[in-house]
């Protein structure tokens, strides 16, 4: 039918109104052609069948050619374990969303699949929630039957009950996880907070809920792990106590482990934290101590531990065989003493430093907490380390005396955070050769090819005499303690200090080539850090330079690489202590300067703005 | 030259330094010998083949990785994958699977770790329900089967 058919045809879409006589006509059309639009409908609905059930027949002969499907069953198992290995699936937690078990999810072939893969349920990180501590039983009352009903009814209960049911579906977790992985050797991570239950054993609300049903759950779950123990790789053990014992502990066991428990054991993180603190007599009661059989394991090769209250040597390391030591310093030794003092029980200074380094020979990566001041070396033997790659020494630079008895012909990476010099530059620091960084890098300097250090401890002629001793850099990373440092009293009254060194324009320019415009009464050094790959800039301060300037640098070395003149800068990160002014990226575009490959790291100080938007517009409410 | 013949009867002539990327053809010259007869790869099409070249032909020169790579270290060598490779990598479904079913039967490890890597960042964040709608799969659980993964689901809900 067509529109022109209709005897209304020149009514339609005006305002006409129709005639009495000509009403039940209208009406008469509309019926007609609504029965024919009922009946277009079902055609419809009928042809949207056919076509659905035609795509659907389509989509499951489509399914069955899915390349997917024809991938052998052990190259299938090699891209689950990708899927494992991704970065974003590193520190995956056990539960519903861990890839193994969405894997198993899938479908038949693919859950048998991911079942028999045994290497995709090997990391088990165990992260038992905190039970939130304070008072434990509710409300304290001397009425024995109030207490009681306070108790059983007491938020703090309900809290702790359902503490108690994530431990055990933690457990529950746990023990499949085990199973699922055969024979296979773990990666353990552990993180666990203690209860405190006993703190008021005498309480006389403490009555329902028993110390022994609060932690048993808990307690499984450690004991579960450790039964486990030989098939030990890789373990992160990270615990807290408040204890004042650690026989009572939940994590008893783990504390009780000997050499002959983790023979597989490769790399070891330990760290206790206990939280009622430490009483010098009771201190060796909290592990590590010579006690703690697992730091023996004949395949420890990597060993981290937390801060303690034992003298290190005295640990059943076997040190001979370590590759990787991280020492976080022993507890309550942080608070700086003067020169000379002994300071509150025991210290890891140079020293005991040097004696743990001369133990392991075959270190190739070393972590170790300084305590701020050292007490003088006396006269020390050389230490040789030929393996050893990466050399990091927190909160204190050791000075020459070190680093006359260390042979460290490898070592290419060196870390010196130094957070606790205070910022303040050292009268003679970085202008005399007994400063004790340039003393590093005079020994080390040609040979390193990635380092750390903290640019306020130098003055600007130190900063550019590290910088010149650093030839075959890679990747640079400058520490500041922040523009806001306080600098100590002068030690001679009126003698001025010298001013911290600032990386600023002209710390930039000496990455790059002479400008024609710049001037050339100031003589220029070498061109600094010609294989430069990555740098990150001070991120607390101490940078002065501008938008502008860091971008002439980035495009200065990126162009200068493209001329085959220095190595490729891969990697930037800055924290600018201004307000953003543009897209930094997309203005090296704009300077040509190719930039695939580059990845900028940029932050800004604030980005609160410095004026408050206004609320209303001027312009309407400006009377 | 090395000559090789694909399933589809194709037949290409390659640089030795080029394809010897492939531990698979790099062993059969050294049992073989120098020979002028082609080297028949039943399992891999002039289309695919084509594809896998590219890849060889980008890498030539560079050192050839460890042969002895553990399974469980594949897609663990390195966090990124390269740019070159990443847009290399930018294909159709079937395509990527043919190239990951080449590279294994090649024995090209890098490649192969390429693709898996690949996969994996398809696969990366999303539901059980969420694989099979990305790569065709069908729910074919049994009740039995449906009944245990909703209690692995209890028990390991996330928290």
């Amino acid at each position: 039918m067509s529109v022109k058919d209709t005897p209304f045809l020149e009514h339609l879409d005006t305002n006409y109104a129709p005639t009495e006589e000509e009403l039940p006509v209208l009406r008469n059309i509309i019926q007609e052609n609504e029965e024919i639009l009922t009946d277009l409908d079902a055609q419809i609905q009928a042809l949207n069948d056919v076509r659905k059930a035609r795509a659907d027949f389509i989509q499951r002969h489509f399914a069955l050619l899915s390349p997917l499907k024809r991938l052998p069953d052990d190259l299938l198992s090699t891209l689950f374990l990708a899927l494992l290995n991704h970065p974003d699936n590193r520190h995956a937690k056990m539960s519903n969303t861990h890839p193994a078990v969405v894997l198993s999810h899938v479908c038949r072939r693919w859950r048998q699949l991911a079942l028999d893969t045994a290497l995709l349920w090997t990391a088990l990180r165990i992260y038992p929630p905190v039970l939130p501590q304070g008072y434990p039983y509710g409300s304290y009352s001397a009425n024995p039957h109030l207490s009681s009903q306070m108790t059983t009814h007491s938020p703090r209960v309900e809290v702790t009950r359902r503490w108690e049911k994530e431990v055990e579906k933690i457990l529950t977790m746990t023990r499949v996880w085990l199973k699922r992985s055969k024979e296979c050797t773990l990666t353990i991570d552990v993180h666990a907070p203690d209860v405190a239950p006993q703190i008021y054993p005498n309480h006389p609300t403490a009555v329902d809920v028993s110390p022994k049903a609060e932690t048993s759950g808990l307690t499984a779950l450690i004991e579960a792990v450790c039964d486990a123990s030989r098939r030990w790789k890789i373990a992160t053990l990270r615990v807290s106590t408040t204890r004042l014992t650690s026989s009572d502990s939940p994590f008893r066991r783990i504390f009780t482990l000997t050499e002959d428990d983790v023979p597989l054991l490769q790399e070891l993180i330990f760290s206790v934290n206990a939280s009622f603190g430490i009483h010098h007599e009771e201190g060796s009661l909290i592990p590590p101590h010579r006690e703690t059989g697992m730091l023996g394991g004949r395949s420890l090769r990597s060993v981290t531990l937390g801060p303690m209250c034992v003298d290190i040597n005295t640990l059943p390391i076997r040190w001979g065989q370590l590759t990787d030591i991280q020492f976080n310093g022993y507890i309550n030794v942080y608070t700086p003493f003067p020169p000379g003092d002994t300071g509150p029980g025991l210290s890891f200074d140079c020293t005991q430093a040097l004696n743990l380094l001369r133990l392991c020979p075959r270190l190739v990566n070393c972590d170790l907490s300084l305590v701020p001041y050292s007490r003088p070396l006396e006269s020390f033997g050389t230490v040789s380390l030929p393996d050893l790659k990466s050399l990091t020494l927190r909160y204190s630079v050791p000075d020459i005396g070190f680093i006359s008895c260390l042979q460290a012909s490898s070592l290419r990476k060196l870390v010196l955070p130094n957070f606790l010099d205070m910022g303040l530059p050292n009268e003679h620091a970085g202008e005399s050769p007994g400063s004790s960084l340039i003393a590093w890098l005079e020994a080390y300097g040609h040979q390193l090819t990635e380092i750390q250090f903290n640019v306020s401890t130098l003055t600007p002629a130190g900063l550019r005499t590290v910088m010149d001793l650093l030839p075959n850099i890679k990747t640079l990373r400058l520490d500041h303690n922040g523009d806001g440092a306080s600098l100590p009293p002068t030690p001679n009254g009126d003698q001025v200090l010298p001013m911290p060194a600032m990386v600023d324009e002209l710390f930039l320019g000496q990455f790059m080539p002479e400008r024609e415009d710049q001037r050339n009464d100031e003589p220029r050094g070498p061109l600094w850090c010609p294989n430069l790959e990555s740098i990150r800039f001070p991120r607390r301060g101490g940078t002065t330079f501008t938008e502008q300037d860091f971008l002439e640098f980035v495009a200065a070395r990126r162009r200068m690489h493209s001329e085959g003149k220095v190595g490729q800068l891969r990697e930037v990160t800055v924290m600018f202590g201004i307000l953003q002014e543009g897209d930094l990226m997309a203005r090296l575009e704009e300077m040509g300067v190719d930039v695939e490959g580059l990845t900028l790291k940029i932050s800004y100080a604030s980005r609160i703005p410095l004026r408050p938007e206004q609320v209303y517009p001027r312009e309407e409410y400006d009377f | 030259m090395v000559l090789l013949l694909t399933s589809d009867n194709e037949m290409f002539s390659v640089a030795e330094d080029v394809i010897k990327r492939s531990a698979y053809i790099k062993n059969m010259l050294e049992d073989v010998g120098e020979s002028d007869l082609p080297i028949p790869l039943p399992n891999v099409e002039s289309n695919v083949l084509v594809k896998i070249l590219e890849y060889c032909e980008h890498y030539r020169g560079e050192p050839l990785p460890a042969s002895d790579v553990d399974p469980a270290e594949i897609g663990d060598r390195s966090l990124d994958i390269a740019d070159w490779d990443q847009k290399y990598m930018a294909v159709d479904q079937e395509m990527l699977f043919e190239i990951i079913l080449a590279a294994n039967y090649l024995d090209i490890k890098s490649l192969l770790d390429v693709g898996c890597k690949t996969v994996a960042k398809m696969m990366k964040g999303k539901s059980s329900e969420e694989i099979r709608t990305l790569f065709n799969i069908a729910n074919d659980f049994t009740p039995e089967e449906e009944a245990q993964i909703r209690k692995e689901n209890a028990w390991a809900e996330c928290r």
